[in-house]
């Protein structure tokens, strides 16, 4: 039963950190880092 | 001259000042805007230019001022590189040389392979050993059940899979290390800036390129030096065609299983050349995707090669151990975590199903007429395929058969290749995770892929036809969801990452396809 109870947690941490990973930071982060992007001219680095 | 107009104006509003110390006056202005200055009055019939077109202006300025420089440089000094004698000039006459420069490049990588293949293979089997020892430590000290079958079966295969190739992967930093540390990759960067340009690269492509056999985010990060924007994207879009160090477990493991372990010219292995092929094949992509991008691309370009030739120099121990510490640990860490939760999820997965042919999978085994002729072993083998095939992770992969049968593929590899979408090197963990489920013995990871049959032709699942194609389908494909990230980032356009996932991926899965039925 406690063996149970453990694998049914670990699987949780396991999936909550693939779906943070994979779903929500790239869906709903990943826009906020848009700003320091290197556009076409004028970022120093062209 | 630059601009007359504006220096006219200028020279008219201070017409005692020196023109050159007022320009630097102005063009220092801008650099320095936050500087407290005084404003000299009466001077209202100047207006200096925006803060972009003094820019400009400072940027043909400086081509003119080197231009002049050059031209004075060309009529009152001559330089003779041939009767140069010191070391560095010597060395540099043979490295760059037109034949040589690529001859010694060839030799060098081909050493690389050499070692990536034969010299770590001590140290891997160690590992791989040392694993299935420590799964089967676990199982027979742990008290039985779901958690210690968890670990055994999941969590070590699977993180076994990764660190066996941290031999092969700190070899491979190691000589890039080398390489850097001693100054001979800017030659390199200068000998293929002839070919490069050819192609629609420049010269500094090669640093992303070569970068890109460590991994393609770094690399493409790396393209930020590129001044023409057409070739930065360029060379954004080809780099992860180069092997980066996520397909080398995948390279490595499959080539093992099917391309014999022989000698050719009594020196070189057979594994090491395929495995050279590969990267080759990998860069030749890059380099001809570059040369049609170039045409397709109507950005107009203005290019031009900066690069600073380093001293040679013998690598400083420091600084290479450093390297090759640094860069393995963020492989394993980096990967490690992901590949720990993948196994996780695949494990609880692969042992649990819906409905009664998973839960009665052992009854259903007894009940064949030939069960009761079959020994032991063999009936516990067929209880653990039966419960994968009716898991839901036997559900997924026979969803997706239909797709990669055409490939040579089973529902198992199947399930692999989707997994390592979130990076490549979960593909040998996953497998090593699914083949170790309801496993009673201790096998290495090869052992388990090389004892896996076609269901269909009979024989080896991993045979050379299929082997082959599976090696071009990860040469091709787009399996980094990271790699995506960071292309949108750079480009900050979702179009170039979503084009590079669907063409790079539907050519990986025709080139599998042609191989895999001309080789069958």
């Amino acid at each position: 039963m406690i063996q149970n109870i453990l694998v049914i947690l670990i699987f949780l941490v396991a999936l909550g950190y693939l779906v943070t990973k994979y779903v929500w930071k790239p869906a709903f982060l990943s826009g906020k880092s848009n700003d320091k992007s290197c556009g076409s001219d004028n970022c120093g680095c062209h | 001259m630059i601009a007359p107009e504006y220096f006219d104006r200028l020279r008219t509003a201070f017409p005692k000042q020196d023109l050159y110390k007022l320009w630097l006056v102005i063009t220092q202005d801008v650099n320095f805007g936050k500087l407290d200055r005084n404003e000299i009055q009466g001077i209202s019939s100047f207006k200096t230019e925006s803060k972009s077109n003094l820019k400009r202006l400072q940027q043909k300025e400086t081509i003119v001022r080197y231009q002049f420089i050059n031209g004075v440089l060309k009529e009152t000094m001559s330089i003779d590189h041939l009767a140069a004698k010191d070391l560095r000039s010597r060395l540099d006459r043979i490295l760059t040389h037109k034949i040589w420069g690529y001859v010694i490049f060839l030799a060098i990588l081909l050493l690389i392979f050499q070692a990536i293949y034969d010299w770590s293979s001590y140290p891997m089997d160690l590992i791989d050993e040392g694993t299935a020892a420590v799964g089967e430590w676990v199982r027979n000290t742990l008290p039985p059940g779901a958690f210690t079958s968890l670990i055994a079966e999941g969590i070590i295969p699977g993180l076994g899979g990764i660190i066996i190739f941290i031999p092969q992967i700190a070899f491979l930093f190691l000589f890039i290390s080398i390489l850097e540390e001693s100054g001979y990759m800017s030659r390199v960067v200068f000998l293929m800036d002839r070919i490069m340009r050819r192609f629609g690269l420049s010269g500094k492509s090669v640093v992303p390129l070569v970068s890109g056999t460590a991994c393609a985010i770094p690399a493409i990060m790396a393209t930020r030096n590129i001044e023409s924007w057409k070739e930065r994207l360029i060379t954004i879009l080809v780099t992860p065609f180069t092997t980066c160090s996520a397909r080398l477990p995948v390279y490595l493991i499959i080539i093992s299983l099917v391309i014999p372990d022989q000698k050719v010219l009594y020196i070189f292995s057979l594994q090491s050349l395929v495995l050279m092929l590969l990267y080759l094949i990998g860069f030749g992509t890059a380099i001809l995707s570059a040369w049609a991008l170039d045409r397709m691309l109507k950005i107009k370009k203005r290019t031009f090669f900066v690069i600073e030739m380093p001293n040679y120099k013998l690598p400083l121990f420091k600084n290479v151990a450093y390297n090759v510490i640094e860069k393995t640990k963020s492989f394993v860490f980096g990967a490690g975590k992901i590949i720990l939760a993948i196994s996780i999820v695949l494990w609880v997965l692969a042992s649990n199903g819906p409905g009664d042919n998973f839960r009665n999978a052992e009854a259903n085994v007894m009940a064949q007429p030939e069960a009761s002729s079959l020994p032991q072993e063999e009936l516990e083998k067929r209880i653990a395929s039966q419960k994968l095939e009716y898991s839901y992770i036997g559900y997924v992969g026979k969803a997706i058969e239909p797709v990669v049968r055409p490939l040579g593929y089973d529902w198992k590899i199947g399930i692999a290749i989707v997994s390592s979408f979130a990076a490549r090197e979960v593909f040998v963990g996953t497998l090593a995770t699914i083949y170790s489920v309801g496993s009673d013995e201790e096998e290495t990871i090869k052992n388990r892929m090389a004892g896996e049959v076609n269901p269909i032709l009979g024989g080896p699942l991993l045979n050379l036809a299929s082997g082959i194609s599976l090696l071009l389908f990860y040469a091709f494909a787009m399996q980094c969801m990271s790699t995506l990230a960071i292309v949108k980032r750079e480009t900050n356009s979702w179009k170039w990452p979503v084009l590079q996932l669907v063409i790079m991926s539907g050519f990986a899965y025709v080139v599998a396809l042609v191989a895999y039925q001309l080789l069958i």
